[in-house]
């Protein structure tokens, strides 16, 4: 009887620590998956913190400069600002008026004639001279109605 | 026994987590890591955010100075119709029309010059480099036009062309060797290929004598004839 007891109370003893272990370790999974849910969260605000400073790289409003037109024809440039210094021989500049309006840019040394795009959008590369340029920009509509506006540019190779 | 298996359940869940525990705390670095490099990418952030705006502060301001004394002086723009003030300091660069190094004091009232540097946040510009300019008293001889090309000379290169606008706004125009006519595209167009009826964009330079197409462009190929075409270059 003696034998047959003790094999009975080993594998008892053996289920009851294999049932401790087993819980012991689905609790400490349950307890490390909490921490470890914690710090996902916190970094993922981490990531949303990031995401603001992101936004603030993000470039600044561009200024415009739009005239009182005279017809329900405007221009507005939106690069470069107006009385920029601008480091480079040539500036690309970019502006907006009516859809495929006409555009004459009269540059210091240089004249450009060019069409709008279907949203107004109109862009080209204009050249400077050292010191100050003004630069006048004409949009005329295919009636012929005009909108002008000068910008003013300072292309200097100095340190400022 | 039930106290051997609670020690044993005990023993497990504390040795799992001394474990687990020591493992995150190897990982602590990677989070310091981790916060180092998003600390470095604010500091780059912030730093291109400032330099960004400092670029977008930078101005260049001309006028005619009206006021002045050892800091700063105030400048008038005639074609703006505004005063100014721009600030200056011993660091400031002043230069000469011959390119000559000045000081303050040789800001005087009358002078013409363009100022470069920093708006601040009084909108006030601190001066880093001051140019005096001389009286630039030639005025812009280049105009912009747009119309309809009503007429051409065939004995000169005259053409006329009639405002789209303003129908009695008519230009007699010559042609030279310095004028380029060409399409949207950028295809030359010779003298002889100009169509009248043809809608132009120009820029022109007006001298005493004569206006000079500089550049023109032909707009498109529509013959929207022009109500008024008086022939003023044929009686040429």
């Amino acid at each position: 009887m003696t034998f047959e007891l003790k094999p009975t109370i080993l594998v008892i003893m053996k289920k009851e620590v294999l049932l401790a272990i087993i819980i012991g370790i689905t609790l400490g999974l349950i307890i490390m998956a909490g921490v470890k849910f914690n710090s996902l969260k916190s970094f993922i605000t981490g990531n949303e913190k990031q995401t603001t400073i992101a936004d603030a790289v993000s470039p600044a409003p561009t200024s415009t400069i739009t005239p009182t037109p005279e017809s329900d024809l405007t221009i507005s440039i939106l690069s470069p600002e107006n009385e920029s210094i601008i480091e480079t021989s040539s500036v690309e500049l970019t502006g907006k008026t009516s859809p495929l309006s006409t555009v004459v840019i009269i540059a210091e040394e240089d004249e450009i004639i060019l069409q709008s795009g279907a949203q107004g959008e109109f862009e080209t590369s204009v050249d400077l001279i050292g010191g100050e340029n003004i630069i006048e920009i004409t949009a005329y509509d295919s009636k012929g109605s005009e909108v002008k506006t000068d910008l003013t540019l300072t292309y200097t190779t100095a340190d400022i | 026994m039930k106290q051997k298996s609670l020690t044993i359940f005990l023993s497990t869940l504390l040795l799992f987590l001394s474990i687990n525990f020591s493992h995150a705390q190897t990982q602590e670095p990677d989070e310091e890591v981790v916060q180092s490099v998003r600390e470095q990418i604010q500091k780059q952030v912030e730093e291109r955010v400032t330099s960004l705006q400092e670029e977008n502060k930078k101005r260049g301001w001309s006028g005619t100075i009206i006021k002045s004394d050892n800091i700063g002086f105030e400048i008038e723009n005639p074609s703006s119709d505004t005063t100014r003030e721009v600030l200056v300091d011993p660091d400031t660069s002043i230069i000469s029309e011959t390119r000559q190094n000045l000081d303050i004091e040789d800001l005087t009232v009358g002078k013409k010059i363009l100022a470069m540097g920093y708006l601040n946040g009084e909108n006030i510009l601190v001066g880093k480099r001051v140019l005096v300019i001389g009286e630039d008293d030639t005025q812009r001889n280049r105009f912009p036009a747009f119309g309809t090309l009503s007429d051409k000379s065939i004995n000169e290169k005259i053409i006329t062309v009639v405002s789209n606008k303003d129908k009695d706004i008519i230009l007699q125009l010559t042609i030279n060797s310095k004028s380029l006519i060409e399409t949207l595209d950028e295809d030359e167009v010779d003298y002889d290929d100009l169509v009248a009826g043809t809608k132009v964009a120009l820029v022109y330079e007006d001298d005493e004598d004569e206006k000079i197409v500089l550049s023109m462009k032909i707009l498109d190929d529509e013959n929207d004839q022009p109500q008024a075409t008086p022939t003023l270059a044929e009686e040429d």
